[in-house]
């Protein structure tokens, strides 16, 4: 009977907890297939903070280009484009 | 023959003339070895993601050119010679132009049925209004 008495959760109000949206590679989606080291920006966007390299589950990238996300930003790091670490 | 580009790192406290002419010498390295300079491109002074030997900024030129594999080599040990550059890098770009070129081939291949498509909705808007008509 307790739970005929709780009160209804309006329609399309509250956000659902358990659902994630699903993460996707976006190289693969945008029909990216070389990632370059002098393009900074868009490697920033997998870098975390420290500047660790983002892990795959972090960002949802498939391991191809992950592979290829790697040496980009390795390189970068090389030129002194991007940070080994910051604080 | 392949492609290769390399992107150089001086310096900063060099004058604009000194800068222009470390960039004419490695592209009379690369000539000299029977390369062919595809294109200069002068970044201009940055700052640094981190400083080298306690400097914070540096000039970055990228050359990119077509070549032997000994044209990498002679470039390489100049370079490393030179004490005003700070870091460079070589990078083979032939597969990485292989797959631009898919890429595009791929994209043109997509856009065609997509034409075909905007020229049948027109087709049939038409008639619509004779069947009302009729009725």
């Amino acid at each position: 009977m307790a739970m005929q008495q709780r009160p209804r959760r309006p329609r399309g109000g509250k956000r659902n907890f358990f659902y994630k949206k699903k993460k996707y590679c976006k190289f693969c989606a945008g029909n990216i297939d070389v990632i370059d080291y002098k393009d900074i920006n868009l490697l920033r966007n997998y870098v975390l903070e420290g500047s660790m390299i983002a892990p795959r589950r972090a960002t949802g990238t498939c391991a191809k280009h992950q592979r290829k996300l790697q040496t980009a930003i390795k390189r970068a790091r090389v030129m002194a484009l991007l940070p080994y670490v910051s604080e | 023959m392949s492609f290769y580009e390399t992107l150089i790192l001086t310096v900063p406290h060099l004058t604009d003339e000194e800068q222009d002419q470390i960039a004419a010498d490695y592209t009379a390295v690369i000539e000299g070895q029977k390369g062919t300079i595809r294109n200069v491109d002068k970044w201009g002074k940055r700052v640094l993601a981190y400083p080298i030997n306690k400097i914070n900024e540096g000039v970055y030129t990228l050359i990119e050119f077509t070549g032997d594999g000994k044209v990498v080599l002679e470039l390489d040990r100049k370079l490393k010679i030179n004490e005003n550059v700070m870091r460079h890098i070589v990078v083979n770009q032939d597969h990485d132009i292989k797959l631009r070129e898919r890429a595009e081939a791929k994209a043109k291949k997509k856009q065609r049925p997509v034409k075909v498509e905007v020229e049948a909705p027109t087709v049939e808007s038409t008639p619509a209004p004779e069947t009302k008509e009729e009725a």
